[in-house]
This record gives C-alpha cells, sequence and structure tokens, in this order.
C-alpha cells in the first residue's frame, strides 16, 4: 500500500502558480521531508495533501483512497501547524480532546485515547496547563499528542520547530524521528532548515518556485545534487560556486575561469549537456584548501574572515574578481583575515551544473 | 532619576488618581447614609457616626423609622425610580446584547476575511465614532417623533446602539485580529466556518467580548442626553433621567444620593465581575 501520492498536483492562487504540476510518490511509512526557500510552495503543497487548499489541477491520494474532493478531516490525516499551534483557551487535554470530539467516537473512548497519546509523549504532568503555561518543547509535545490521538493515515507538519530555539531544536528532531520510527505512520514535514530534512527525512524533497529539483535521500541529495540550486540549499557551509568554461587539452578535461584553469582528475567525463558553452562549477568548502605554495590550479586570494566553528573555522577569502569562496579548515591553521592565500581545488569532488 | 524616587512619584500619582476618582463617589455615599439632619449641618461630618438608612428605605417606596423614634415618610419620587431601575436594566441589558450579536461576526470577519469595500466600510465606522453624539439629536428627535419611537424603550435602544456598535467595533477589530491563527486547526477537528465561530473563536474570544459588554451596557445605562429627549416624563424613563428629577428638590440631598447610589451599583458590579478580562484584553489599534 502507498502512503501519499500527488499526481500532477498545481494550485494557483489567482495569476500566481504556487504549485506546478507536482508528481510526487511518498511510500507508506516513510519520513519525506519537503525542503525548499520560502515561497517555494512546499506549505501550499502541504494544505493540499491537508485538504485546506482546494487544488485547481491534479489528484491527491492518501493510503490508496483518493481524497482530492474530500474536506479535512475526512482525509484520516493529522497536522501539526508552525509554532506547534493550539488552541489558547483550552487546557492540553482539552485541546488533545477536540482532534476527537467530532469524530463520532464516544466521550469516554476518546478520553482514554488522550490518556495514551499523553503517556507516548510524556506530557501527563503538563495535561491540565493552558498553552501559555507550557514550555515550547511541552507545546510541540502536546501538538504531537493531538496529531496522534487521531491515529491517523499521515502526518502533516509545517515547520513546527521553527519557533523554538536551537537546543531544543535538536532535541526534538531526533525524538520526533524516533516517535515516527515507532508509529510507522507516514510523515510529510516542511522545513526551509536544510539540516532539518539531512537529520529528519528518509525521502528528501527539494522544492523551488512551485517545482521538485530532486527527490531523493538525505545522502543522494547531498552527494549528487541534481541541480546548482540543490547543490546550494544542502550543506553547511554553503557549497562555492565558479562560473567558466569546460574544455578539453591533451585528453584532459579543463575548467577555465577569469582567475585560472582547473584540471579534472583523468577519467572525468562531465555528464552535462552544454559542456563546451558557459556552466557552473560546484565545491563544497572542505573540499577547498588553503595552500602555502602558488602554483597552477591556484586562485590567489585574500582572506577576510575566519568563522569559527569550534572544531573547524571557515576561511571565507576573496579574489581579484571579489569573488568569495568559503574553505573548511583545521582550527590550527593560523589564517587571519588579510593575509594573502593560494587556495586549490579538489577537482576529484567538484560537481558541473548547466548554468 | 532612582528606584526609590520613581517609586515616590507614582505612588504620588495613584493616590492622587485615587481620590479623584473615589472622593466624590464616597461623598455621595456618605450623604445617602446620615440622617437628613447631618446632611444639612455644617460644618457635615467627614464620617457619619451612626449610618442611617432612611433615604435608601424611602427612595424604594418604604417609611422609616430610627433610633429616635423619628419617622420618614416614602420619597414621592420612588415610582419613578422604581421604574426607571427596571427601564435601565431592560435597555442596557438588550444594548448589551444586541451590540454583541452585532459586533462579533463583524469583527470576526474583519479580522479574517478580505472583501470589496473593507476599508472603505472600516473608515465609516469609526468616522461615525468621531462624530459628537449631541450634533444628530435634533435630527434624530424629529425623525423619532415621524417613527412613533419617543417614548418607547425600543427607540432608545437604537439609539445606544448607534454608538456603542461603532465603538466597540472600534475596539474589538483588533483584539480579534491579534487571535491566533486557528481555523485551520479546527477544520481538521471537523467544524465547518460558522462552527468554528460559535465553538472555537467565540469561547477563545471571551475576554475581549467581555469587555465589550461591559463597555455597552454601562454606556446605555450611563447614557443621559439622548434619555432626556426622547424618552424623559414618559413610562419609558431610565434611572438617570428619573434621578435627575431629584435636583429640583434641593431639601432632599439624602434621596438625591441614595438614588445616585442605586445608579452606581449594577455599573460596579456588572464591572466587578468582568474587570478580570479587562487586564487579558489588549486593545490594539484595527487600522494598521
Amino acid at each position: 500500500m502507498s502512503g501519499i501520492e500527488l499526481h500532477g498536483l498545481t494550485k494557483r492562487f489567482g495569476e500566481f502558480e504556487a504549485v506546478s504540476g507536482v508528481d510526487l510518490t511518498i511510500p507508506n511509512h516513510a519520513f519525506c521531508v519537503i525542503l525548499g526557500p520560502s515561497g517555494c510552495g512546499k506549505s501550499t503543497i502541504l494544505n493540499c495533501i491537508a485538504g485546506l487548499e482546494r487544488v485547481t489541477g491534479g489528484r491527491v491520494h492518501i493510503g490508496g483512497v483518493d481524497v482530492t474532493e474530500l474536506a479535512p478531516h475526512e482525509r484520516n490525516v493529522a497536522m501539526v501547524f508552525q509554532s506547534s499551534l493550539l488552541y489558547p483557551h483550552l487546557t492540553a487535554r482539552q485541546n488533545i480532546f477536540m482532534s476527537l470530539k467530532r469524530s463520532g467516537m464516544k466521550s469516554d473512548a476518546i478520553s482514554s485515547r488522550v490518556v495514551k497519546a499523553a503517556q507516548t509523549l510524556e506530557i501527563q504532568p503538563v495535561l491540565d496547563k493552558k498553552p501559555n503555561a507550557l514550555s515550547g518543547g511541552e507545546r510541540q509535545r502536546v501538538a504531537m499528542a493531538k496529531a496522534i490521538v487521531r491515529e491517523p493515515a499521515a502526518f502533516l507538519m509545517d515547520e513546527p520547530l521553527a519557533a523554538l530555539d536551537a537546543m531544543l531544536r535538536q532535541s526534538l528532531r531526533s525524538e520526533l524521528v524516533a516517535l515516527q520510527k515507532r508509529l510507522g505512520t507516514t510523515t510529510v514535514f516542511v522545513t526551509h532548515d536544510q539540516i532539518e530534512a539531512m537529520t529528519m527525512s528518509d525521502v528528501t524533497v527539494v522544492m523551488k518556485d512551485g517545482r521538485i529539483e530532486q527527490v531523493g535521500s538525505p545522502s543522494e541529495v547531498y552527494d549528487r545534487p541534481r541541480s546548482r540550486f540543490v547543490a546550494g540549499f544542502i550543506g553547511s557551509p554553503r557549497m562555492n560556486f565558479m562560473e567558466g568554461e569546460v574544455t578539453t587539452h591533451d585528453s584532459r578535461v579543463v575548467f577555465e575561469t577569469a582567475c585560472g584553469a582547473f584540471t579534472f582528475p583523468d577519467g572525468f567525463v562531465p555528464g552535462i549537456r552544454a559542456a563546451d558553452r558557459g556552466c557552473t562549477l560546484g565545491i563544497r568548502p572542505q573540499h577547498v584548501r588553503i595552500d602555502p605554495r602558488p602554483g597552477p590550479d591556484r586562485i590567489e586570494a585574500t582572506v577576510y574572515a575566519v568563522e569559527n566553528l569550534g572544531r573547524e573555522v571557515v576561511v571565507l577569502v576573496r579574489d581579484q574578481h571579489e569573488h568569495v569562496y568559503r574553505i573548511l579548515s583545521d582550527r590550527d591553521r593560523s589564517v587571519r583575515a588579510g593575509d594573502a592565500v593560494h587556495v586549490a581545488l579538489d577537482m576529484r569532488f567538484a560537481f558541473l551544473f548547466d548554468r | 532619576m532612582n528606584g526609590s524616587g520613581r517609586r515616590v512619584w507614582i505612588v504620588l500619582a495613584v493616590s492622587v488618581a485615587i481620590l479623584w476618582t473615589l472622593l466624590p463617589i464616597y461623598w455621595m455615599l456618605r450623604i445617602a447614609f446620615i440622617s437628613p439632619a447631618d446632611a444639612v449641618a455644617f460644618p457635615a461630618p467627614l464620617f457619619p457616626a451612626n449610618p442611617h438608612f432612611a433615604a435608601l428605605h424611602n427612595i424604594f417606596g418604604f417609611p422609616y423609622t430610627d433610633a429616635q423614634e423619628r419617622h420618614f415618610l416614602p420619597a414621592g419620587q420612588a415610582p419613578q425610580i422604581i421604574n426607571g431601575l427596571k427601564n435601565s436594566l431592560i435597555v442596557a441589558g438588550a444594548v448589551m446584547v444586541a451590540t454583541l450579536v452585532i459586533i462579533v461576526p463583524l469583527a470576526y470577519a474583519y479580522s479574517r476575511f478580505d472583501f470589496k469595500g473593507k476599508t472603505a466600510l472600516l473608515a465609516s465606522i469609526l468616522f461615525s465614532v468621531a462624530v459628537p453624539p449631541v450634533s444628530t439629536l435634533i435630527p434624530i428627535y424629529i425623525l423619532f417623533i415621524k417613527l412613533g419611537l419617543t417614548g418607547t424603550r425600543s427607540g432608545l435602544v437604537l439609539i445606544n446602539l448607534t454608538i456603542t456598535v461603532p465603538f466597540v467595533a472600534w475596539m474589538l477589530i483588533g483584539y480579534f485580529r491579534n487571535l491566533p491563527p486557528v481555523e485551520p486547526l479546527a477544520r481538521l477537528d471537523g467544524y465547518s466556518r460558522v462552527g468554528t465561530l460559535i465553538h472555537v473563536v467565540i469561547p477563545m474570544a471571551r475576554s475581549g467580548i467581555a469587555v465589550a459588554a461591559i463597555v455597552s451596557f454601562l454606556f446605555a445605562w450611563n447614557e443621559f442626553v439622548f434619555a432626556t429627549q426622547l424618552v424623559n416624563g414618559t413610562p419609558a424613563a431610565t434611572l438617570p433621567t428619573a434621578v435627575s428629577g431629584f435636583l429640583f428638590l434641593q431639601p432632599q440631598p439624602g434621596l438625591l444620593s441614595a438614588s445616585l447610589l442605586i445608579s452606581i451599583f449594577p455599573a460596579a458590579l456588572v464591572a466587578w465581575f468582568l474587570q478580570r478580562h479587562i487586564g487579558t484584553m489588549n486593545i490594539v489599534d484595527p487600522v494598521r
């Protein structure tokens, strides 16, 4: 049985097309993260799955059932909203109760389900508090309990961790994944935070301008980004990009830029269509290093900032064309702002993208 | 300014404000509870030694005999006062209910939906708050005579609504706009749009609605200008107009004070029970 399927999903708001013909299959029991910058249509997709937005075109299937025309509460989904939205005037217990109040279940049956959900999330002590008396983490757990009490076919989550502080976000991430694995409920989680996508998902969907750029496991999306956008969006610190041209010299592939030429290792085949036209080279900061010696395949640059990450540092350098490169480097390297350096690229790990 | 200096000024400012508000009320209470002889004595006693309940009995039409075996006859105005009390309760209650029935859906719609002419309509509502009520007094009087609404409680309710509705709208729209956007949550929980308003939004907004209720009740309870024009001297006369009749009975300060006490009491009661909501409610400028 399949989890969630979208067939040619399209949503227009007046003239603006928020989602353009998206096809996506999320396997049953999978944790799927939809990742993209704000305005890319990721929340709209989620609202279309939930039924909060009417689709302009296409179909939505949940658990093998076509739910396109059903009302939100008939779709057997539960949703956790931005900042773990709850009813502010109701206690945690009443908030969870509301999920089933109109389901036709008997009130004592609901109450025992509420208690069970509260046990799963370990929130029994705060059940009779109102949302404004709860901490951010407790509110998040209550929102989750409100979702799981329905025992739905799918959880839909719209940036539920966005408003929390970094520490809490980190611990709730793993907690959420553990809970999802335990319950085995298909989950769609929308975020603009690539770390959440990398750490939580089985399936990562990267979106841009209402379209899917790439679907794959986190490592696939990281190791084999299909477009410059995906490469730039995933990974921290951000990937470096250079504009240039690919040429071939004596059977070796060379990338030529305004500030130097870089030779690919033997056997490299540029897997892009328009290799002879202008294209973009991408290389992650950990595959760039500062070399004490000048030489070919080096960029002359000046250090203008050093960001200490604790275990390592990010060195930001600027070449004579004011282009900035990020270099992930060991801490013991004593580089200071203003130093003139030579930058070498490890071309084994370089990517080429169409411009 | 250091902490303790600041504190002194705050205490001073609050004391002045309290004296300013409560001293006249105390003076009125004092006169209501002293014997008529003390009331006209000079200098009048600051604290009545023995509370004296003659005025309070007489105003409700009961005779009173005090410890010195002095008899006090019921006030001649007692029927008007009792009738005024009844009329005021009916009018203020009706104004409160009608204001809420109109304003809750209006404020909710304004806070959540976009529609044509929204801003223009809001501007006209707010503008009508700015118009001094007295300026419309004569046209409304003529209109009410033609419609046969003078001397009726329903006419008075109508005229009160023209002031409470815009004023409360101005308060509540901002309040509703600041409520968290729980509508999608309610839809997933199976509520329709109207169901969301009735079962989710109204309970969630009860503080704001309670304050709106106080404001509209108290406004109608205290309203004097229109009541004097439209119902004074008729069976529909409200308490403020009935009480104002005492202004012409110079030798009876006790009765005047007692009737004022009656007119303050229900208002104080309403404010007392609903005051906890006033702190909960943030009034925010609805035009942003």
